[in-house]
Parts: C-alpha cells; structure tokens; sequence
C-alpha cells in the first residue's frame, strides 16, 4: 500500500520526450558541456529564449577542447570547484538576476550529483517561476562494467553544500543510505567514511539499460565485502531513471528505519544515476532539512570526459516545490 | 552453519557491552596497556597515534564511560571512584567538520565558529554523564545542581539566567546554540548568514568551566579527572587541529585530552592565532600503539594474540578453556620443518616422482646448462646426477643455488664444482656439518626461499600456515590478526573442516585464507591522496622481492626489507615514501644501518607482513635488499618511473637462470 507521504512524490510524475517541441516557454537552458552525444544532441534540440554551456572544472578541458563548441554558443567558464561557489557563479554568469520570474530548464546529464543537489537548493530557495530537468540515458556505457567515470584520486569524502544537517553526537544508530551504482572505488570510500553507520542499499532496477543492473553487481562485488556487506544491511530495488520513485523509495526506507528501532544520525549518498541523486535531493529538501541528516559524497578530482555512448530515452522532470 | 566468531573486526560497530567483552588487554589482566600507556587520570594530554585496526577505538571506547558503568554492573559512580576518572568518548566523524570551511569566510571567522561549536559538542558529553549521575543518586546530595548551574552561567559572557534552571533545560540550550549554527552553516553557501552570529564564552571558558562547575557541585568525585577521549582526529583539517591544540596548550584543572588519530592524522602542532606550536614532551605525550605493540616482544604478543582469539570464540558459544589456550596452534595445520621440510617436499613433488619425471629444478638446471654453457650434455647428466639426494629436496635444490653461484661455464670446471657440492651434501645429510658446511649456511639462510620455489616450480600454491606465521602476518595489528582468521575460517568451513569445533585446519584452508586477507588489506588501505602513485611503488617493491625469491641465485635470503639513502631521495619519492608508511603499507625499521660507501644513514623499510602472501614473498624480517639512488627514485617518483623497467633488470638479471652465466663480449668473462 503507498503511504499519502509516497503519493506526494509520485505526483509529479516523468515524462519521456519524444518531441522537444513540447519544451516550449523555455526562458533559459543550461547544459554541462561533456563529450557525451546525448549532452550535445539535447543542447541542440531544445528551444529556449537562452541556452548556456556551462564549463566544469571537473572535466578539466583545455581551450582547444572547447573549439568544438559553435561560436554562437554561449558558454559559462572559470567556474569554482566548490559545488555551492559553482551554482552562484553559474547563475550569475547566465545573467539570472530574478529566477522567480523565469521558466528554468536544465539538462543534468553533464553535471555532477553534487551540482544536482545545489541547483535544486538554489531554485528552491529563489522561487523559480518552473524548474524541469531533463536527463537523457545512454544508449550503453563506454566499457560496460569495466566503465569509469572518475580518474585517479578522491579529493575529499564530505558533505555536500546545503545539505550538512544538525547531527547530533550520538552515533549509536546511524544510518547510510547508498545508492549503488558503477563506482566501486567511490563506494568504498563512502562506506568508510562512515564505517560505523548500518547500511541501506538503493539498488537501481530496473536499470537504464537491461544489462546495467548486472553490470552495478559487478561492481558492488569489487567493493571490499566486508563492508559492503555488513552484518544487519539492507537492500532495496528501485528505478534507475524515475526521480520520485527514488524518492518515495527513500522516504519508505527512512521511516521504516525511524520505526525498527531509530535513527541517531542519517546519511544519504547517492552513487547510481543522476535522477537517483535528484531523487534524493527532492526527498531531502521535502522531509529530512534541518534535522540530523546530511547528504555526503566522494569528490574525485577529475572525471571522464564521455562515459557513454549514443542517445537512449530522454526524460523531463517538472519539479515543483 | 555457525556464524563466523571473527566478525565485526571494527570497535566502531560494537556495542558498549561487545567492547567490554571483547577487551583484551595487551600488557596484563589488570589493564596495564589502559594504565601504562593511557594514563586516562593523568592531565598531561595524549596523543594516541596508530595504524588502522591496532586497537586505538577500542581501547579509548573502553575507557569511557559507557563501558566503564558496566564493568562496575551500572554503578558509574563506583566507576568513576575506582577509576579515578571520568571518560568521555567522542567520535570526532559524527561531527562532520568539513562544512567549517569556505563558503567565502575567512579562515579566522571558521576558527572562531569551529570552536565555538566544538566546545559544545564536547561539553554535551559531559553534561550526558551528568545526566546519568544525578539519575544514579537522585534524592541524595550527591550532586549539587544549583551550585553546577550557577557556577556554568559564569562561563558566558553573556547573562544566560533566564535559558536554563536545571541540566536537561541547559543541554537543550546548547543543543539550541548548536543547531543555529548547523542552520547558518548550510545556508551560509546561498548567503551570508554568519554576519551576526554572537560567540557567547570565549574559547575554552565552557569546557574547562563545566568541569569546575562540576568539582565544585559534586564533592564525592571532584578529584576525578574529566578525560576527554577525542578519536578519529584525522578528520579535522589543519586549521581545526590548531583548535583542541590550544585547548591541550591551555588545558585547566582536571580537564584532560587523549587524542586518538591514524599514523598521518596529525596535521599541525600549531595552535589558534598563530601561537606557538605546542611542544612534545613538556605539553603532550604522543604513543605509537603499533610500535607499541610490535615492542611487546613475540612471546607477550602471541599472548596477546591468543586470548583475543579465545575472547571471541567464547564469545560465539565455542568453549575455549584455559588450557585449549594454551594449545591453539594445534588446530592449525602447519608444515612439519623437519629435515628440511622432507616430508613436505616430498609430498610436492609426489606427482613428479610418480610419474618418473624429472624433478623441476633439475629440468632447469639441465635447460640452462645446454644452452647457456659450454658444458657437453654428458657432462650435464653426471652434473645432475652428482646432484642428487633424493630424500632431501631442499638439500638437492641447495645445491644447485651453490652450482649456480659457482658458475662454471666450462666441463672440467664445471664437474669439479658439482663434485665439491655432492660431497658437502653427502656430508650434511649424514649429520657432518662441518663437511657439510656449505649446505648448512645456505639451508640456515634460504630453506624458507627454496621451499617457496619448490611450491612455485611444482605448480601448486605457496603455503602460509600455521599459528605463528599468522600471528607474524598480523605484525601486531589486532585488525589484521581478525581478518586473517575470519577469512580462514570462512575457508575452512566451506571446506566442511569443522574449525574450532573439533576439526583442524587444513594448510590448503588457511593459504587460501591468508592470501584473501592480504587481498583485503590492499584494497582497504587507500591514500586518499596520490593512491595509484602510491601502490605502483609499493607493487614494484614486492616484484623485486619476489623476483629475488625465486631466482636462481637470490642475493638476500628471505627478503621482506629495503634500505635507501633518504638524502638522496627526489621530494616526490619522499611524499610516495611517507604516504606508504603512514597507510602501513611500510614499516619503517628504525636504527638502520650506515652506507658501507659513504657512510651516510641509511633507512630501512619492510614491506608489511600482511601483504606479503600476494605476491608470495617472505614475510620474515630477515634479508634487506640496499637500493642506489637511481633505483630508488624510480621506484617511489612517479616522473622517474620511466627508467624503473631498465634498473630493475639491471639489478636482477644477475640472478636469474638467463643471466647467471653471461658473458662479457669484450673480456670473455662472466659479467
């Protein structure tokens, strides 16, 4: 049976684009430039009074990468690594003085979960007029299961901006939630980071493709597995590409645990796709702000420039506050 | 099937009753490693230092509180007056103190707010003991509240008599204070939200205050030392570390600090402002607990080993009395040394005997002598033959090593040599060590080699068992001691041995076993800077080693250690090098010895006993390999590692079966 706090995330419903003709009003666009053609394919299609490139340091391309970039094409560079210090900036730079009067769109294909969580904090906390994301699935990844999509070193183990919480010093009954996915040095370093917490895995089935949700085992298995599979985890399935889905998905682990003995402090980190990052950052921002819950993430240094290959489903996610 | 006794390796997952339980102490049974080295009555500050898994969260979480009231069945009174002190665990992660940092704030203002906020996150510990105590002894005047009350408002600058009358209300109040500051904190990103934020006592006033406020209200137990057990110090940033630093400088009354923290976890001896940096020795005391441990001595660490086992089988429903103990190591297969290993050696080449083959080091050794040398094939066939123990495969491998040092390129050579060999061997075979005396030296220096070559040229897996050689593996790390049997015992019982419950296990179980716990320990350990720079050297280390093992003319017996000149060493070599060490990946050996050349210090590291079993080379502290500079910048700097294939050879090909018997163009002679 679904909860009436499920239903309320599952108002707002996906919806596959199968013309971009439906995107209409659009008052600014925003795409994070990568090397993927569904990056590229969708910054083309779509129709809006401004479209920008935003260019992440994350990828670190030089000028003459960027010379693929038309002229008429208005790109956002120099941007900060600090994911809330690139939001502002970025929005700056795009020349959006007033979100409240304006219909925003937004391409997360190329962002990082990261950026995923501050631009939906900051169109939250400014009132956009509309906010609809877009996310386009790969047709396949580059390497399959051997895909990797960040490059050497883990800068940092942290909380993401905005989303740091009130914990407590209790840490009796913590909590991780993490959603599994292609990363299995990324997931290691967050189940360290917080060794002590109980672990609940958000495991993404149906996956994007029908072979990828083999292919995350794969990778879950090159995990150490003693600590991903801790005495007591749980695991739970859920959609791969449906934001609120996921979040619904994440409200019913949550309040499950709440039930079945508590939770001292709650960490969420999501590692699958991006629509699972905004699924968490929708339920977060819906039930767990200012209480003692914070979204962490491990921030590699760098990160492949194209990870996929060809253009698969494309998805909008109205997002209403 | 029963659950494996050796889960749940970590301190941070037990429960307070599993980490009294489960305790054991290194040094004694009347907790001298708590008294002697933690010293938790002490107010000189402690800085407890160690690698990953050597024990420093469960010996600073059973010093708190916690797990103190249960050892004294929920009286914490009655602890905390046999004790002498009051413990208080922190776990500095839950903290989360990344988000004290940028958000366009200058580094004094996130010093400031850290503190502020970081002092109360301390003094909510206490007040929870507090709590418990005033609950203990309700209605007796035990413990005067108004008095505390009155005596913590005076730690404000500000007048807080209105916010709190009793100490749930002034737990709250901080509680309050703190999540303003959480609140200000994750906005601070959007905008400014510290421009007003009042710091209500000046740094240190609230924890060393509440500690007096405490002394003063509870005369029963005011000599109790307040011990603040801060652990996990490695998530502090540097700025953050200036913090308790001060505190520690600045310390007050019966206040003290023991810090727990990894072997690179400490950043900084700075302290705020810019002050002085606090000096070791006269302000803090700082331990190693691996090094600790390691100096226990074998004999106090397989002790040690031991009744940690025997805690966590009893613990999981299977007896272990005193007295199995004591014999623990019988229910571990191990290879019988006598005799050089025959009996073992025998078994390996079981098959190959059988079958009427030639033994695989024979094959070798004909294979190299045809065509390397000038030797006729005749000649080869007596050389061998000469060669021959057959009841003794170590002796007979001994004696090809000794061939092969000889080098004799020529017949007649050749056939003196082999027969010198043959008659020393005949002689230590028949108990004449003095005849024998070349085979003695190299049996006493390389049976561990030869055997390990033996297993590798008969195609099967190096052995690692047997009781000791696991404690050895664990090289004083309690972690590492529980992996190792965890995954043994996982093997084991997969291969329906029945571990610990009767049945023995087998050689091939805790091979198996080992070599999955060396597994995990490299996946575990990971630099979170410059990690894949860092294990390509540490991998192209252990190549080394295992080439010289199984080479046909290893220079160091049983090689596990390297010695290089530091001063000579490229900045990036050095940071690869310190990084290795700090992630126990090397162990520096410390009073190493001189360069025979120069002079000059040189500086020894191991390669971590645990690791040594994946790419099966020695994990005894025996030979160390002396690497020049060149060599030794290519290993660890990743800009020289283009010239590492070239060195490598050059420094191991004289070893090897092709280039033993190489000759020089120009001379004619061996090189």
């Amino acid at each position: 049976m679904i909860s009436s706090a499920e239903l309320a995330y599952l108002v707002d419903a996906k919806q596959k684009i199968t013309n971009f003709d439906d995107l209409n009003n659009i008052d600014v666009f925003i795409s994070a430039f990568n090397d993927s053609e569904r990056v590229r394919y969708v910054f083309n299609e779509v129709v809006a009074k401004e479209k920008f490139w935003w260019i992440l340091p994350e990828y670190n391309y030089s000028g003459v990468d960027l010379g693929v970039i038309p002229a008429s094409d208005k790109r956002v560079e120099g941007l900060p690594e600090n994911e809330a210090e690139l939001i502002l900036q970025g929005v700056d730079s795009s020349g959006i003085t007033d979100p409240s009067n304006l219909d925003i769109c937004i391409d997360i294909t190329g962002f990082m979960r990261p950026h995923i969580f501050m631009l939906l904090k900051f169109f939250e906390t400014q009132k956009a007029k509309s906010l609809t994301i877009l996310y386009s699935e790969p047709e396949r990844y580059s390497r399959g299961a051997d895909t990797s999509f960040s490059l050497k070193d883990i800068q940092d183990v942290r909380q993401v901006s905005g989303y740091e919480g009130s914990h407590i010093p209790d840490t009796s009954k913590d909590v991780l939630l993490l959603g599994v996915g292609y990363d299995h040095q990324l997931m290691g370093q967050a189940i360290r980071f917080k060794e002590g917490a109980r672990l609940l895995q958000l495991l993404s089935l149906p996956s994007l493709a029908a072979d990828m949700y083999q292919e995350s085992l794969i990778r879950v298995d090159r995990v150490d597995t003693d600590e991903l599979n801790p005495p007591g985890r749980t695991e739970q399935f859920c959609s791969a590409n449906d934001p609120f889905l996921v979040a619904a998905s994440a409200s019913k682990l949550y309040h499950r645990e709440l039930r079945n003995g508590g939770i001292t402090n709650f960490y969420l980190c999501p590692l699958a796709t991006k629509p699972q990052a905004l699924g968490f950052g929708l339920f977060y921002l819906r039930e767990l702000v200012d209480t003692a819950s914070s979204v962490i993430f491990p921030f590699p240094r760098r990160y492949s420039k194209e990870t996929s290959k060809g253009v698969g489903r494309i998805w909008r996610y109205p997002i209403v506050f | 099937m029963m659950q494996n006794p050796f889960d749940t390796p970590k301190a941070s997952h037990f429960t307070a009753d599993e980490i009294l339980d489960l305790y054991v102490d290194a040094e004694g049974d009347n907790e001298e490693l708590v008294n002697g080295l933690l010293e938790p009555t002490s107010t000189t500050p402690l800085r407890l230092l160690g690698g990953k898994g050597s024990g420093k969260t469960h010996l600073l979480r059973y010093c708190s509180h916690s797990v103190r009231r249960r050892k004294y069945k929920g009286d914490l009174v009655s602890a905390i007056k046999s004790d002498g002190y009051i413990g208080l665990y922190v776990d500095s992660g839950a903290l989360n103190a990344q988000k004290f940092f940028g958000k366009r704030l200058e580094r004094e203002q996130w010093q400031s707010i850290f503190g502020y906020y970081f002092e109360m996150w301390l003094v909510h510990h206490f007040l929870a003991v507090m709590k418990q105590l005033s609950d203990q002894v309700d209605g007796e005047q035990f413990f005067d509240t108004g008095v505390f009350l009155s005596s913590v408002r005076g730690c404000f600058d500000v007048d807080v008599s209105e916010k709190f009358q009793n100490i749930d209300e002034f737990s709250d109040y901080l509680t309050a204070l703190r999540k303003d500051v959480d609140y200000r904190s994750n906005n601070a990103a959007l905008r400014n939200t510290f421009e007003d934020l009042e710091i209500l006592f000046s740094p240190g006033r609230l924890i060393f205050g509440t500690a007096e406020a405490f002394r003063s209200a509870c005369p029963d137990i005011k000599g109790a030392t307040v011990c603040y057990m801060i652990d996990e110090v490695e998530n502090f940033s540097e700025l953050q570390q200036t913090f308790f630093n001060s505190l520690m400088r600045f310390r007050e009354g019966h206040v003290t600090f023991k810090v727990g923290a990894r072997l690179y976890g400490i950043l900084t001896n700075d302290t705020m402002n810019e002050g002085e940096p606090i000096k070791r020795g006269s302000e803090f005391v700082e331990v190693h607990l691996d090094d600790h441990l390691r100096d226990l001595g074998e004999a106090a660490y397989r002790n040690f080993a031991t009744k940690l086992i025997a805690k966590r089988l009893n613990q999981s429903g299977i007896n272990c009395s005193t007295e199995r103990e004591q014999n623990l190591s019988q229910e571990f297969e191990s290879v019988d040394p006598a005799n050089d290993y025959a009996a073992e050696c025998l078994k390996i080449l079981g098959s190959t005997d059988k079958g009427g083959r030639e033994r695989p080091y024979f094959k070798k050794l004909r294979s190299t002598l045809s065509n390397k040398t000038n030797i006729t094939p005749n000649a080869i066939d007596d050389i061998i033959e000469g060669l021959k123990c057959e009841n003794h495969p170590l002796v007979e491998k001994a004696s090809v090593l000794l061939f092969f040092r000889g080098a004799k390129r020529e017949t007649n050579d050749a056939i003196a040599a082999a027969q010198e060999i043959s008659e020393s061997a005949r002689a230590y075979t028949s108990g004449d060590k003095a005849k024998g005396g070349k085979h003695v030296r190299v049996l006493d220096y390389y049976k561990s080699d030869l055997l390990a070559q033996l297993y590798r040229e008969a195609r099967q897996p190096v052995a690692y068992c047997g009781f000791d050689t696991i404690v050895t593996l664990s090289q004083g790390i309690p972690r590492n001691l529980l992996m190792l049997l965890k995954h043994i015992y996982r093997r084991s019982s997969f291969a329906g041995e029945n571990p610990f419950e009767g049945g023995v296990i087998s050689k091939e179980s805790q091979t198996d076993g080992i070599k999955d716990g060396a597994q995990w320990f490299w996946e575990d350990a990971q630099p979170e800077v410059n990690a894949a720079s860092v294990r390509l050297s540490v991998e192209a280390i252990a190549r080394l080693f295992r080439t010289v093992r199984y080479s046909a003319k290893p220079s160091e017996p049983a090689l596990s250690a390297f010695s290089i000149r530091e001063s000579e060493l490229t900045e990036n070599a050095r940071k690869t090098l310190r990084t290795a060490e700090n992630w126990s990946y090397l162990i520096h050996i410390p009073h190493s010895g001189s360069d025979k050349n120069t002079e000059e210090r040189r500086y020894k590291y191991q390669l971590v006993p645990m690791l040594a079993p994946k790419w099966d080379v020695s994990y005894a502290r025996r030979g160390t390999i002396e690497l020049d500079d060149d060599f030794s910048n290519a290993l660890f700097d990743e800009e020289r590692r283009e010239n590492l294939g070239v060195l490598f050879k050059k420094r191991t090909n004289p070893m090897l079966e092709s280039g033993i018997f190489k000759v020089d163009a120009n001379q004619g002679t061996l090189l």
